[in-house]
This record gives structure tokens, C-alpha cells and sequence, in this order.
């Protein structure tokens, strides 16, 4: 994929700091509210349903389904200029519906890219700090 | 004008609560994890919730977050006023000056304002400043492409034709119709008609949205000045009363390219919350209205809009452009300028101009016979806000 250069490269702040560490590691965390289970995506120091401060970082299994999708043709930053049209996806994880993730969709023929398609996240790494998200069709069950 | 004041502004809204987080040179957190913090407490010394707040503002220089985030982070579910302040020092009580405003007029009942600023180990105001690369809301889209309003948008779009069997053929429409319009404005920028053929074979911009889905970018200003009724009837123009105004977002409303990530549902946008409340306080349904000025950053929100305003169901915008319901003489002309589609990208402050001119008579050959009110919306997408106008 595409290296990634100091104009779209993620630069982790305070609230993200622990997702693009777990990243790293190929783990795909988010936050759950201690207080009330609620999951939230991007991170951040409050619940937003009931306003609690307490929180964990919960590891997803990486399986989800595509919520929306588009292709990009027309890109804006130069990194991306010889990608070709771009396939991203917006996926909502199998635990909860309350967060989604936007990644590039790999591993599988764009065609088949759908609202609903089963697909599971994969990392790439980019720097010492930052392993971007992306998903791919996922593997049937055995 | 102090009669005024004193009838509808004077000691008609009160500070109910503060709150504020600890003062240091390194707070170890975001100006949005310090404004949630801050505004929970204000709140818990009013006595108050989260659930009673239907009001946001901040000011910042640059080194901020919106209160998009901040009432998406802290969970607050509607809002009937929101506004977002670029300034300096002297901006504070013009803040608190306008929270107050809305609440004394009856436009908001609850408002929070803040500032958050890590102003040391951030963006030092005597500081040379610093580039902080892709941080806040852009690290979850640029990093994989998704950086521009259509990028975030398309995901949404994609929702409502898998949903409703929209189609970009009807996207198509309203460009048709709002270049066609554009033929008859001396201002358009963008005159020479277009069919429907020409937009589906316009390059793709991102997938669903052609080339001419997209409004123009335009270098242009364009200012109102408003007074009061009684001054401005002995002014040179006949007046266009601002009959209602309002700004309203649903929950989740975070800003732009967080706004597909969190917000809820994406077959409706903030002119579900906004449009009951407006059209109550105007007097004036979607029926009645003379004409409809739509945000058209996209051919899409139009549609959208189009829904949420309530010129038909919800699902059915497609069909219902498609069937010369928004052209001159059809049942709700829209954008009769051209719009941001083909007069000029002026922010949505250009719609002010036709609706304006059409109230007056003043609109030529786009004249709307017997026109007598308008709607104008400003578009956010989660966010918005709205006027009406009569004659």
C-alpha cells in the first residue's frame, strides 16, 4: 500500500494515543465505558451516554460488516496520486453498533464491495508509532 | 433601541453554572477531553444534565475544536442553537452576549460555552505557532484518503440509494434544473445548459458523485445588512422580514469528516430536528412556502434537504426532483439562482441575495410570480440552520 508521508500520516494525541499503540501491535481496541458498557469510537475522555470518565480499551475481534462504502477517483493529497480509484469502506465491528472504523478495502475485487459485505480488519505497518486499519473480504468459517 | 433591549434582553438569562479543569502548563490531555471536562462541571453546578442542554458555543483562534464535538463527545441528543466563534479576546462576552440573545428570544433553553486551549504545551499564543499535523477528527480519514467534504459525504449518499433506490440519474436532476436556472442570473458563473446525459458522463469525483454532483469554489463576498422592521420600512427597498430562525443538530453531531463516523443515521441530516420547531415558529409550513433556498454543496444534500424540510416522504426526493416538482413554475422552486451548483460557491450567504431579490420583485427573468416567503438553509450536514423570510 501507500507510505505514508507527514500530510496524512495519523499523529497520535492524548485520546489516541492507546488505540494507535494497540494498532502497532495489531490489536483492534476501543473504548467501553466501565460504568455503562456503551463502546465509543474515536476515542475520547467522556462517555456520551452517561458521562462517566471511567473506561477500558476493549480488543475487537476485527470481524465486522460494511456499513457504506465509496470509491474515490479525484484524490487531494499528493501521496495518493498514483494510487487509481480508491476503494474505502465504513465498517461497524460484529460486537456493537455503535462504533465504525473507515479503512481501505484490500485483499478482495472492489466489485464486490457492498452494504453488508462480511470483511476483517488488517494492519499495515506505516512508522515506529502508527499500523493503519484496513479490511479485507473476510474468510469463510471452517 | 434601549426600549427594546429592556423589553426582550434585559435580565432575561442568567449564569447558572461554572465549571472549569485544573490550570497548569501541561494538562496531558485534548482541548476536547478539557472542554467535556469543564462543561460536565458546569453543568453539575447548575444542577443540571447533560440532557437538559440544547445550546453550544466556543471561540477559539485556530487551536480549538468545534462544539460539534464537544456535544457529541458528552452525549448531549439535540440542540436548537450552536455557534462557533473565530476571534480573539474580544470575542468573549460577544459569546456569552449571544447565548443570551437566544435564550431571552426563546431560541434555546440551556446553553454551554466554553473555551479549552492547552495555550502551553499547545498552540502558545506568543509562540510561533505549531503544525500539528494529522491529529483531532482528520487521524480516522486522511490517513486512508478521506479528507474532503464529498470523500465524507459519499458514505453517506451510498446509505440512501441502497436504502430508497436513489439514483445518481436523480442527483442528476437537480443539477439540470439548478443549471438551467443559472442561464437566466447575471451572476452565475456557470450558464451554458446541461443535460442529463452531460452529468452522468462527468468525471468521477468519488464514487457516487460525478463532477457536476459537486458545487463550484468561487472567489466572491457577499453581506446583508439587517435592522429593524420599522427602520428598514423607511429605507429605499421594500423589507424582507426575518419571520424565524433557527439552528439545530440530532446526537452525534460531531463536525465533517467525523460526521459519517459517528453520527447515527444517515438517511436523515439535522433538518429532521430543525424543520418542526422553524415552521411552528414561522407559521409557515413546507405548502406554503414560495420558494426553497437549498444548501447545495452537493446535489445530494439538496435531496436530502428536500426530504427533511418536508416537500415530500422521506425516501422519495428522487422521484419527486426527477418529475419537475423543483423547477420555476413546478410545486417548490428551488435555487432559482443556480445556486452553489452553477451561480457561485459563496458559502450559502449567496442564497440570501435571490431570496431576497425574489421578495422584492427584483428577480428579472427568474421572477417568481406572487413569491411571498422563503426558506433558506445552511447546511451542516448533522448541524444546521435555517431562515425564513417573508415580504
Amino acid at each position: 500500500m501507500v507510505k505514508l508521508d507527514a500530510g496524512t500520516v495519523p499523529v497520535p494525541d492524548a485520546d489516541s494515543r492507546p488505540f494507535w499503540e494497540y494498532a502497532r501491535k495489531h490489536e483492534l481496541r476501543v473504548q467501553r465505558c466501565t460504568a455503562c458498557g456503551h463502546h465509543r469510537f474515536p476515542p475520547g475522555v467522556v462517555c456520551p451516554e452517561c458521562q462517566s470518565f471511567d473506561f477500558e480499551w476493549r480488543r475487537l475481534s476485527g470481524k465486522g460488516t460494511v456499513y457504506s462504502w465509496e470509491v474515490i477517483h479525484h484524490q487531494v493529497m499528493p501521496v495518493f496520486f498514483n494510487a487509481g480509484p480508491m476503494t474505502l469502506v465504513m465498517v461497524e465491528p460484529e460486537e456493537t453498533d455503535t462504533v465504525r472504523l473507515i479503512g481501505n478495502f484490500v485483499g478482495g475485487d472492489p466489485e464486490q464491495v457492498r452494504i453488508g459485505l462480511r470483511v476483517e480488519a488488517v494492519f499495515e505497518d506505516q512508522t515506529d508509532e502508527v499500523a493503519l486499519l484496513h479490511w479485507r473480504p473476510a474468510t469463510p468459517l471452517r | 433601541m434601549s426600549s427594546l433591549s429592556d423589553s426582550v434582553f434585559k435580565d432575561k438569562a442568567a449564569i447558572a453554572g461554572i465549571g472549569h479543569t485544573s490550570f497548569s502548563k501541561k494538562s496531558g490531555t485534548t482541548p476536547l477531553g478539557l472542554a467535556c471536562r469543564a462543561v460536565v462541571n458546569a453543568l453539575e453546578d447548575a444542577g443540571l444534565t447533560v440532557n437538559d442542554v440544547d445550546g453550544l458555543a466556543q471561540y477559539n483562534t485556530g487551536d480549538s475544536i468545534p462544539a460539534g464535538e464537544v456535544a457529541t463527545a458528552i452525549g448531549v441528543k439535540h440542540t436548537n442553537w450552536m455557534l462557533d466563534f473565530s476571534c480573539g479576546g474580544w470575542g468573549v462576552s460577544a459569546m456569552v452576549g449571544d447565548a443570551a440573545m437566544a435564550v431571552a428570544t426563546g431560541h434555546a433553553e440551556v446553553v454551554v460555552v466554553w473555551r479549552a486551549m492547552n495555550g502551553r504545551s499547545g498552540t502558545r499564543l506568543g509562540g510561533a505557532g505549531r503544525n500539528y499535523g494529522v491529529t483531532g477528527f482528520r487521524q480516522w480519514g486522511v490517513p486512508y484518503g478521506l479528507v474532503t467534504p464529498a470523500q465524507s459525504y459519499a458514505m453517506w449518499a451510498r446509505r440512501h440509494m441502497d436504502t430508497f433506490g436513489t439514483t445518481s440519474e436523480h442527483f442528476g436532476h437537480i443539477a439540470v434544473n439548478s443549471r438551467k436556472n443559472a442561464g437566466k442570473n447575471p451572476r452565475a458563473t456557470m450558464t451554458t445548459p446541461i443535460t442529463l446525459e452531460d452529468h452522468q458522463a462527468s468525471r468521477w469525483i468519488v464514487e457516487p458523485f460525478h463532477l457536476l454532483d459537486c458545487c463550484l469554489e468561487t472567489d466572491a463576498s457577499v453581506a446583508l445588512v439587517i435592522t429593524s422592521a420599522e427602520r428598514a420600512r423607511s429605507l429605499r427597498k421594500p423589507p424582507v422580514y426575518i419571520r424565524a430562525t433557527g439552528t439545530a443538530s440530532g446526537p452525534y453531531p460531531s463536525p465533517m469528516m467525523n460526521g459519517e463516523l459517528q453520527w447515527r443515521d444517515h438517511l436523515h441530516g439535522y433538518g429532521k430536528y430543525l424543520a418542526p420547531g422553524l415552521y411552528e415558529r414561522a407559521g409557515i409550513g413546507a405548502k406554503e412556502l414560495s420558494l426553497a433556498m437549498i444548501y447545495d454543496c452537493f446535489t445530494w444534500a439538496v435531496l436530502l434537504q428536500i426530504e427533511d424540510f418536508g416537500f415530500c416522504p422521506k425516501g422519495e426526493g428522487g422521484p419527486f426532483v426527477a418529475d419537475g416538482n423543483i423547477a420555476i413554475g413546478g410545486t417548490i422552486p428551488v435555487n432559482t439562482n443556480g445556486g452553489m451548483l452553477s451561480e457561485g460557491y459563496v458559502h450559502g450567504l449567496n442564497h440570501f441575495i435571490e431570496a431576497t431579490q425574489q421578495l422584492r420583485g427584483e428577480a428579472g427573468e427568474r421572477q417568481l410570480p406572487d413569491a411571498e416567503t422563503a426558506l433558506i438553509t445552511s447546511w451542516g450536514a448533522t448541524i444546521g440552520s435555517a431562515t425564513i423570510l417573508r415580504n
